[in-house]
């Protein structure tokens, strides 16, 4: 955990949140860097490790120190640094558990060598891989923490395992990376755009919104949404955008967060959307913030905007801006 | 996530001394292993093109389709072309308008839906372009 004045979150931004631009070819990694120095989104920077860096999950000396330098340059400070359990990089097998782990301690390498002091890591590797991971981040001195974020909750049965885990161990280098999206009031306007595009009648996104809504588990869920598309004859696509709802969009209690606060080591401040009135309206960012300062949690939050799930448009600095900002007045309510 | 870019890359047509190339763009958000390819597919001018013809550049190497699964450590990263070689010598000829049809399918190897299944995206992508003389090498 980067903690820069002991007050308060410390803010920054995921380049995840530039994926647009960066897909795009606007930007290098430099001149990415470069502007969200400029444009005040730091201190803290979180990269994912196979979206922004070329060698990644190695990392030369001489790409490391370049990295290292850029940052120092432009008064940034590294956060996080996402990592991917590729088990099915295999056609015909899954990795074995002793290829997963040498995978990933090459890239837990790879964030000591840049600075990262957490490693983001999916909580599907399970707790028995974690447990094997525990002193490889101690070795390096890298905290790894499995990303929390919808359709997992506090109660769900692979998070109780791993924070029995945690519980048990009671080290500080495994933890949480809690995201907002487990906890949201209501379903982005742009993903409307794409269930229309994808063919849905007014009258099935009428009954989607009830059905998310409701308090039933979300495999029930997915068995209501199957049989409105049913009723409503729409197409295989309109189920592939249905499934992207209830895998999205959580609905976990705030109550939750008090649970999982002790054990975040990094937090996803996800959004989709910052109105022009610096609202999100489908997150309740003033609760949200509001729980953490009462909690005094003091790690790391990234602007994680995951917009370009609905557009192309190449408008992730304008949306970090939009976050930032209504995250300092939030947060100085 | 990923698919603000096209597949087929615009103006990437190119005649070569083995035939020609097309550029093909990665249509999600991170970078992937060859191996996690699960399929590219060309068709040029409604005719499909034997699988046995095309090759794959990723970092400067060429994968046949069937060497691509062995892949595991080579990564196509977001910012780069991957350039599909199609080795039919003579068979487009610079300043020629030619229809390609790419299609492309992904498999996330982090994004599993069941036992031993994972995520799969296809897509195909139709462009129209003129070919350009020899800029790469066969």
């Amino acid at each position: 955990m980067v903690m820069i004045n002991g007050q308060g979150p410390v803010l920054g931004t995921t380049l995840f949140s530039l994926t647009n631009e960066w897909q795009q070819r606007l930007y290098s990694l430099e001149q990415m860097l470069a502007k969200v120095a400029a444009l005040g989104l730091g201190p803290t920077v979180e990269v994912v490790g196979f979206q922004s860096l070329r060698e990644f999950p190695d990392v030369s000396d001489t790409f490391a120190g370049y990295f290292r330098d850029l940052l120092a340059r432009f008064g940034l400070t590294p956060s996080c640094l996402g990592g991917n359990s590729d088990v099915g990089r295999r056609k015909g097998r899954l990795m074995t558990p002793d290829e997963l782990l040498a995978y990933t301690e090459r890239q837990i390498i790879s964030a000591a060598k840049l600075g990262f002091p957490v490693f983001r890591f999916q909580l599907s590797a399970g707790a028995a891989m974690l447990e094997r991971l525990a002193p490889i981040g101690e070795k390096y001195g890298v905290h790894i923490a499995c990303e929390l974020h919808s359709p997992l909750a506090v109660d769900h049965p692979e998070v109780v395992e791993v924070r029995e885990l945690f519980d048990r161990l009671r080290t500080p280098f495994l933890g949480f990376i809690p995201d907002f999206s487990t906890s949201m009031t209501r379903i982005p306007d742009g993903y409307w755009g794409n269930l229309r595009r994808a063919g849905a009648p007014e009258g099935l996104i009428e009954v989607v919104k009830e059905i998310w809504h409701t308090d039933q588990p979300t495999s029930a869920k997915f068995g209501a949404l199957a049989e409105a598309r049913a009723w409503f004859g729409a197409g295989p696509a309109v189920m592939g955008q249905l499934n992207t709802v209830m895998t999205m969009f959580g609905r976990m209690p705030l109550e939750g967060w008090a649970q999982l606060l002790p054990y975040a080591r990094h937090i996803h401040g996800k959004y989709y959307h910052v109105d022009e009135s610096g609202c999100e309206p489908s997150i309740p960012y003033a609760e949200l913030l509001a729980l953490l300062k009462r909690a005094g949690y003091h790690g790391t939050i990234s602007a994680e905007w995951e917009g370009q799930a609905f557009t192309e448009a190449p408008i992730g600095f304008e949306q970090v801006q939009r976050w930032h900002a209504m995250v300092k007045r939030l947060l100085a309510a | 996530m990923g698919a603000s870019v096209q597949i087929v890359e615009d103006n990437s047509l190119q005649t070569t001394k083995d035939g020609y190339v097309i550029g093909l763009r990665l249509n999600w958000y991170r970078s992937l292993p060859v191996s996690c390819i699960e399929k590219v597919a060309l068709t040029l001018d409604g005719q499909p093109v034997e699988p046995a013809a095309l090759r794959l550049e990723v970092n400067g190497k060429q994968f046949s389709i069937d060497a691509m699964e062995d892949a595991v450590e080579e990564f196509w990263f977001v910012q780069d072309t991957a350039w599909l070689h199609v080795l039919q010598p003579g068979r487009v000829s610079a300043g020629e308008a030619h229809t390609v049809e790419a299609e492309v399918a992904l498999r996330f190897p982090y994004i599993m839906i069941g036992q031993g299944k994972f995520l799969t995206i296809p897509t195909q992508c139709t462009a129209n372009q003129v070919a350009r003389a020899a800029a790469r090498e066969g």
